[in-house]
C-alpha cells in the first residue's frame, strides 16, 4: 500500500506538472480554449501540491510504520495484493503531451466534420467594423454570408485567416476549427475560395486571404449545410497563429 | 512484501527525477504541413511573395485581360465581350472589379486593336491601330491620368510601330514616350520615335539597322539564327556586339543574354551575362520561354511547359484549353521554382501574371516579383 501510494503521488505529480507546463508554455491552446488557462494553472498547481503532500506523507508514514512493524496487506502467502492500478493510465496522455505535443486539429479533422454555423435564419448582424479590408473571423464571415445573405458584407473587402482544406473536384476551402471548451468538441467552419489560389497552398498551410462576398455557395458533403464562398483578391501564406481555434 | 523506507525513498527520488526530466524537456516542435511533392513551390521558396487574385469574368460574361499594373490595387487591361466584337481598355480596381473605368472602347470587329499599353508616373499610355478603307493601319498614341479624366490623343504621328510583345514596346523614360517604328523593309531599318509625355512634336531618329527597345536607354537588334546581336545605347551611342554560339538564337537585355538552341527533339535555353560569364541552362526538356522579356528584374527567367491532355476545372469537369506549367528560374540563387499551372501568362515588370480556370471561373493571379526575397 505504501508503494502504491507513492506511485500514485508520482503519477499525480506528473499530471499536474504537465498541466502547468502546457499552460505556462502556451501550447494548451491546441487542446482547450484560451480562457481556460487560469483554470489549468490552478488545477495543475493543486495537483502538484496534493501530489507532493501525499508523497511526503507516504514516505513519512512508511518510516513510522517500519518502526511500528507495519506492513503491506498480505494474502497469507507472503504476497501483497497488487493488481493493475488504473491510475497508471494517466501517464499516457501526460507522456503524449510532453513527448509528442500533438498539433492543433487541422484539415484532416475539418474534412471529417460538417461545417458548423452558429446563427439562425433570422439573425440580424451589426454593420462590419471599420477597416479596408476589415479583418473578421471565418465564423463571422460564414454566418453573415449564409444567414445574413451577405447584406452586411456588401462589397466590403474582408480579410480572413485559416488553414487550407482540400475538397472534392479540386475545390479548396479556408477552414477554422471552432471550439466551445476544448478540442474534443471542435467543429470546422469552412469558407470556399472562389478564384483559384496559388497551386502550392497545400492542406494545413495557413493563409490570410482578402476578398469580397460572393453569392456562390457549396454544400458540405458531411452534413449538407451550405458553405459560403469568398471571391479572393489576394492571398498570402502566414505561420500558424498562436491561437488556432475560434470560439 | 514490506518496502524498506530507504528503498522506497530511493525509488521515489528516482521517480521524481524522471518526472522532473520529462517536465524539463523542450516542447516538441510540431511538424509543418508536408511539402507537396515535386519542385520547390512559390510559397516554399518565397514565403513573403505577394500575389493578387482577380476574378476576371464580369457579370455580363465579358472577361478582363491585364495589360499593365498601376499598383497592387489597380490594373489596366482590356475587357472583351463574349462575342469578341467589342473591347474596352479599362482601369480596374482589384477590390471592385465589376465596375471598371472605361478609358476607350473599340469595335474589334472592324479591326481596331490595342497594340501596346504601359503605365508610368500615374499615367497610362497606349497605342491603337484602326484600318482605313484600304486596310492600311492608322495608329494613335493616347494618354490618360490614372486618377481620372478624359484620355488625350497624344499623337497620330507614330510611323509604323513595331511590337515585340515585351513591356518595352512602349516605354516612358526621361519625360518622353518611346517606341520603335519600321523605317525601311529591305534592308530592314528602324527609327526611334518619341514624344514628350505632355505632347508636342514627335522626334524621329533613324537607325542603321532593325532594333527593338529594351530597358532604356538600350536598343537591341533581333538577329536571325546564329548571327551576332547588337545593342545600341540611345543616349551615348555606345554599341555592343554579342556573338552567339553555333546554332544559337540570341536575345539579350542590357545585362543578360538568353541563348536558345533547338534540334528536332529538344530545346536548350541557357542564360549568361553579356560578357559570357555565369552561364547556366535554365530549362528542362519540354520547357520554353514564357515571355519575350529576358531576365526580368535582371534575375528571373520565366519558363513554361505545355501539359498534355485536358485539365480539370474547379467545377469538376474538364476543359480542352491548353495549360502550361509556369516556372521561375532564379538566376541569383540558381534554383527553379514552380509557380502555377496556367492557361495564359504575361509579364509587365515587376509583375508576372497568369490565369487559371476558364469561362466564368477565369481568374488572374498577379505576382509582384519584387517580393521574391
Amino acid at each position: 500500500m505504501v508503494r502504491r501510494g507513492a506511485a500514485q503521488s508520482v503519477v499525480l505529480l506528473l499530471v499536474g506538472g504537465t498541466l502547468l507546463k502546457i499552460a505556462l508554455a502556451g501550447t494548451y491552446v491546441r487542446y482547450v480554449k484560451v480562457g481556460l488557462r487560469g483554470y489549468l494553472v490552478a488545477a495543475g498547481a493543486v495537483l502538484v501540491a496534493v501530489a507532493l503532500a501525499s508523497l511526503v506523507h507516504t514516505l513519512w508514514t512508511a518510516g513510522s510504520r517500519r518502526a511500528g512493524h507495519d506492513h503491506d496487506v498480505d494474502d497469507g502467502h507472503g504476497h501483497s495484493h497488487r493488481g493493475f492500478d488504473p491510475s497508471w493510465l494517466l501517464v499516457a496522455p501526460a507522456l503524449a503531451l510532453l513527448l509528442i505535443a500533438p498539433p492543433a486539429l487541422g484539415s484532416y479533422a475539418a474534412a471529417r466534420g460538417g461545417t458548423a454555423l452558429a446563427a439562425g435564419a433570422d439573425s440580424d448582424y451589426p454593420p462590419l467594423p471599420d477597416g479596408d479590408p476589415v479583418r473578421i473571423s471565418v465564423l463571422d464571415y460564414a454566418d453573415r454570408a449564409v444567414f445574413g445573405k451577405g447584406h452586411t458584407l456588401g462589397r466590403r473587402a474582408v480579410t480572413l485567416s485559416g488553414f487550407v482544406m482540400a475538397g472534392d473536384h479540386g475545390h479548396r476551402y479556408l477552414a477554422r476549427m471552432v471550439i466551445t471548451c476544448c478540442a474534443a468538441d471542435a467543429r470546422p467552419v469552412k469558407v470556399g475560395l472562389a478564384g483559384d489560389l496559388p497551386p502550392d497552398a497545400a492542406p494545413d498551410a495557413w493563409l490570410e486571404v482578402t476578398g469580397t462576398y460572393t453569392a456562390q455557395t457549396d454544400t458540405d458533403p458531411v452534413n449538407g449545410q451550405p458553405i459560403p464562398y469568398l471571391a479572393v483578391t489576394s492571398a498570402r501564406s502566414i505561420p500558424a497563429p498562436a491561437q488556432p481555434y475560434e470560439s | 512484501m514490506t518496502a524498506s523506507p530507504w528503498r522506497l525513498r530511493a525509488a521515489a527520488t528516482a521517480a521524481l527525477a524522471a518526472v522532473a526530466v520529462l517536465l524539463a524537456l523542450p516542447t516538441p516542435r510540431t511538424a509543418a504541413p508536408a511539402a507537396p511533392a515535386g519542385p520547390l513551390t512559390l510559397t516554399q521558396a518565397w514565403p513573403a511573395a505577394r500575389t493578387v487574385n482577380l476574378a476576371a469574368t464580369m457579370p455580363d460574361g465579358s472577361r478582363f485581360f491585364p495589360s499593365a499594373v498601376l499598383d497592387p490595387g489597380h490594373l489596366v487591361g482590356t475587357v472583351s465581350t463574349a462575342d469578341g466584337n467589342h473591347t474596352d481598355l479599362v482601369e480596374l480596381a482589384v477590390a471592385d472589379p465589376t465596375h471598371p473605368r472605361i478609358l476607350q472602347g473599340y469595335d474589334t470587329a472592324a479591326g481596331t486593336s490595342i497594340d501596346a499599353v504601359t503605365a508610368a508616373g500615374g499615367r497610362i499610355y497606349w497605342m491603337t491601330s484602326t484600318p482605313d478603307d484600304l486596310g492600311r493601319p492608322h495608329t494613335s498614341l493616347y494618354r490618360a491620368e490614372a486618377a481620372g479624366g478624359q484620355p488625350r490623343d497624344l499623337t497620330d504621328d507614330t510611323g509604323r510601330p513595331d511590337y515585340y510583345g515585351t513591356r518595352y514596346d512602349l516605354q516612358v523614360a526621361d519625360g518622353r514616350v518611346y517606341w520603335i517604328a519600321t523605317r525601311n523593309v529591305d534592308p530592314p531599318t528602324s527609327e526611334l520615335r518619341s514624344i514628350a509625355v505632355d505632347g508636342g512634336p514627335v522626334s524621329v531618329r533613324p537607325l542603321d539597322s532593325a532594333y527593338a527597345l529594351t530597358a532604356w536607354p538600350w536598343l537591341t537588334s533581333t538577329p536571325p539564327l546564329g548571327q551576332p546581336l547588337v545593342q545600341l545605347n540611345a543616349v551615348t551611342g555606345e554599341r555592343r556586339t554579342i556573338a552567339p554560339k553555333p546554332g544559337e538564337q540570341l536575345s539579350c537585355s542590357p545585362t543578360w543574354c538568353r541563348g536558345t538552341t533547338s534540334n528536332a527533339t529538344s530545346t536548350v535555353i541557357t542564360m549568361r551575362r553579356l560578357d559570357g560569364g555565369g552561364e547556366v541552362r535554365v530549362n528542362t526538356d519540354g520547357e520554353g520561354s514564357a515571355t519575350m522579356d529576358v531576365a526580368v528584374l535582371d534575375r528571373f527567367e520565366l519558363l513554361a511547359a505545355p501539359l498534355g491532355g485536358p485539365t480539370p476545372t474547379s467545377e469538376g469537369g474538364q476543359r480542352a484549353t491548353t495549360s502550361e506549367k509556369l516556372t521561375v528560374y532564379d538566376l541569383k540563387t540558381r534554383r527553379r521554382v514552380a509557380v502555377a499551372v496556367a492557361t495564359a501568362e504575361g509579364v509587365h515588370s515587376p509583375w508576372l501574371w497568369w490565369s487559371t480556370g476558364d469561362n466564368e471561373t477565369l481568374t488572374w493571379h498577379l505576382l509582384d516579383l519584387t517580393t521574391l526575397k
